[in-house]
């Protein structure tokens, strides 16, 4: 890395220009350009990757009947849909877009580390593939919205009949409240809700609102089939399946009353300016960008109230909220030291990077509650691969204030990967307390 | 009757219009558009349009304008984007309309109309192959047009391109004889909701402001 980053031809432009992206305000000078290339080298090194994983033991046959159902969708439609099959070229595009989309998920899903990474491929391809199908038929074979009916009212069917049996059974309480909290997420959420009738993108007699349709049908129909599974699959590996709902709520209620309390750190720091700090000034720099993102989601005055939440989610919130708490105090206290992290060469690029993927590579490796700490940098290694994708399609020269945003990305990445073995320790202490 | 004067404005506002395209207009309109409550309105008001993939001229007044198509991507896009009015019945007379699909219907529009009592506001664009349009709603006064539309693909089996356009003319009858001349600003909103929605939502506004000035 460092030798990339050396490689990178560094122009700090000392030029004075009056009209440039700066705020003339805090600096009469332009920000330093940095080479593209070089940034982009830096955007290239390889990062840890953290698929999403489930405490169940997924069936393969299951896997095979959802992959399946995606392949049989996607081979719906015609590989080569031209003007001869869809005269309007928008339309078609749409289609085809979508089909290549469902495609992709597919291939995505063959390179999937973990069974749980596989089924979230498979449920996007089946999304993608019943979009392009559902619009193809209707202009192939005449499809309606209507005709979708039947099949709506049987997913929801089914989305009541598993919420009916459904309890919060589970051995270890933490693996449960992951496995429940993808349950409440498939079938509680909007994400099985499915409305026909309501006012659409698309209008009347336009194939791709069968499509529209069609999608969200398929949507919920995944959603309760993969609930159904994993809900299955966690009762038939337990012996003595109790319902653990008490504790969770118990959980829930006791995680609420410490975060509030441990809130009132926050009590000095002004909401409309998260990143000021006497006597310090980073205005306009990647800290302060950060800072201001991290203190969002736990700003005191936002009434975030968990207890609407259903159980197994409000203690990912939980966990999530601690660890911005935590990323938020941390980088602060940085900053009251004199950090700024401004960037102004890719060296500097680098070093915020390599930092983020060193606290993901020390969180993966932390022994403390594997499940739940890898539940958060999933997401976080996801976020830490989004402001590369960013970088690297930088071309050109690069002027060092358009980089804020990745720098900071990083930034509460690092944070935010360090304060999560701790947290995950606290929140599975809560839950397993008697 | 002020015809030469008339159709010397018409002239001079289309080729302002020419040049000046949608931006020009943002600015003067928040200062000088009335307030909702006494501007006026009709909903699905009485209009023809045209709508021609020749990027020659659609219609137009006095001499042919000779601008060839393929002089450039502003030169297409001005040509896309004029407003006109015909005021009287000598304004009509110097139109002149293209070849195209419902040409002799919108003469008949243009010729049908009272111009003691309506004036017909011409709005021409651009807009992709594949889409079209429905009119729902010409606000104006004394100084300003404004007109809003509800954009929607075309069925699937219009054969276009996603990357082509055409230009498509809409003659609006605006229920009132107004003087061009007064006319300085103007405005177009193209939504993807259904004109239902749209002009129902510019009805709520309405009374919403209406109730306001009541109490």
């Amino acid at each position: 890395m460092t030798r990339l980053s050396r490689r990178g031809a560094l122009a700090l432009l000392g030029a004075l220009a009056g009209c440039s992206g700066a705020n003339p305000l805090d600096s009469e000078s332009v920000p330093p350009e940095l080479d593209a290339a070089a940034v982009r080298a830096v955007a290239s090194d390889s990062a840890p990757t953290v698929p999403a994983r489930l405490p169940v033991d997924i069936g393969s046959d299951h896997l095979a009947a959802t992959e399946r159902r995606a392949r049989s969708l996607l081979d719906a439609v015609p590989t080569s849909l031209g003007p001869d099959e869809i005269p309007n070229g928008a339309i078609r595009e749409k289609l085809r877009d979508a089909r290549r989309r469902a495609a992709e998920r597919l291939s995505a899903s063959a390179e999937a580390s973990t069974p749980f990474e596989r089924l979230l491929a498979f449920a996007d391809a089946r999304a993608e593939a019943r979009f392009a199908a559902g619009a193809w038929r209707a202009i192939d074979a005449g499809l309606t919205r209507e005709d979708l009916a039947a099949e709506a009212e049987t997913v929801r069917a089914d989305r009541r009949a598993l919420r009916e049996r459904w309890r919060y059974v589970g051995a270890d309480p933490v693996e449960a409240t992951l496995v429940h909290a993808a349950i409440e997420d498939r079938i509680v959420s909007g994400r099985s809700h499915i409305t026909i009738g309501e006012p659409r993108r698309y209008r009347l007699g336009n194939p791709l609102g069968v499509g529209e349709i069609a999608e969200e049908v398929e949507r919920a129909r995944v959603a309760v089939e993969d609930a159904a599974h994993c809900y299955d699959r966690l009762t038939a590996s337990l012996d003595d399946p109790v319902d653990l709902q008490p504790r969770l709520v118990d959980a829930r209620r006791r995680l609420h009353e410490a975060f509030e309390d441990e809130q009132d750190a926050l009590s000095s720091v002004d909401p409309r300016e998260p990143w000021r700090i006497d006597g310090v000034d980073v205005a306009d720099t990647p800290a302060a960008e950060a800072l201001e993102e991290l203190f969002r989601p736990v700003d005191p005055s936002d009434d975030d109230d968990w207890t609407d939440a259903e159980p197994a989610e409000a203690l990912t919130w939980a966990h999530a909220s601690f660890v911005t708490l935590e990323a938020f105090l941390a980088l602060r206290e940085r900053v009251r030291e004199g950090e700024t992290f401004a960037i102004e060469s890719a060296a500097d690029v680098n070093a915020v990077r390599t930092a983020a993927i060193e606290a993901l590579r020390a969180a993966e490796e932390s022994p403390a509650e594997p499940m739940l700490t890898r539940h958060a940098t999933t997401g976080l290694a996801d976020q830490l691969a989004r402001a590369d994708e960013e970088l690297s399609i930088e071309g050109g020269s690069v002027r060092a204030s358009w980089l804020r945003d990745d720098a900071a990305t990083y930034l509460t990445v690092a944070a935010r990967a360090r304060a999560t073995p701790a947290v995950s320790r606290r929140v599975a202490a809560a839950l397993r307390a008697a | 009757m002020p015809s030469t004067t008339r159709r010397r404005t018409l002239q001079r506002v289309a080729t302002l219009l020419a040049g000046v395209g949608l931006a020009g207009c943002s600015g003067e309109s928040s200062s000088t558009y009335p307030p909702e409550t006494t501007d006026n309105v009709a909903f699905d008001p009485e209009s023809h349009s045209l709508r021609s993939s020749d990027p020659g001229p659609i219609l137009w007044a006095g001499d042919r304008p000779t601008t060839e198509p393929g002089t450039g991507d502003d030169a297409r896009r001005r040509h896309w984007t004029t407003r006109r009015f015909v005021a009287d019945a000598d304004d009509a007379a110097a139109i002149s309309i293209a070849d195209v699909d419902g040409a002799a219907d919108a003469r008949e529009f243009l010729d049908a109309t009272d111009y003691d009592a309506a004036t017909v506001y011409i709005d021409q664009a651009g807009i992709r192959e594949c889409f079209t349009q429905d009119l729902c709603h010409v606000r104006w006064s004394e100084t300003e047009v404004d007109t809003d539309y509800a954009r929607y693909y075309r069925d699937a089996d219009v054969a276009c391109e996603t990357d082509a356009r055409d230009v498509l003319v809409t003659l609006i009858r605006i229920p009132e004889a107004l003087d061009p001349d007064d006319v300085s600003s103007y405005g177009s909103s193209r939504g993807s909701g259904t004109c239902e929605r749209s002009n129902e939502h510019l009805r709520r506004r309405r009374n919403r402001s209406d109730d306001g000035g009541a109490r």
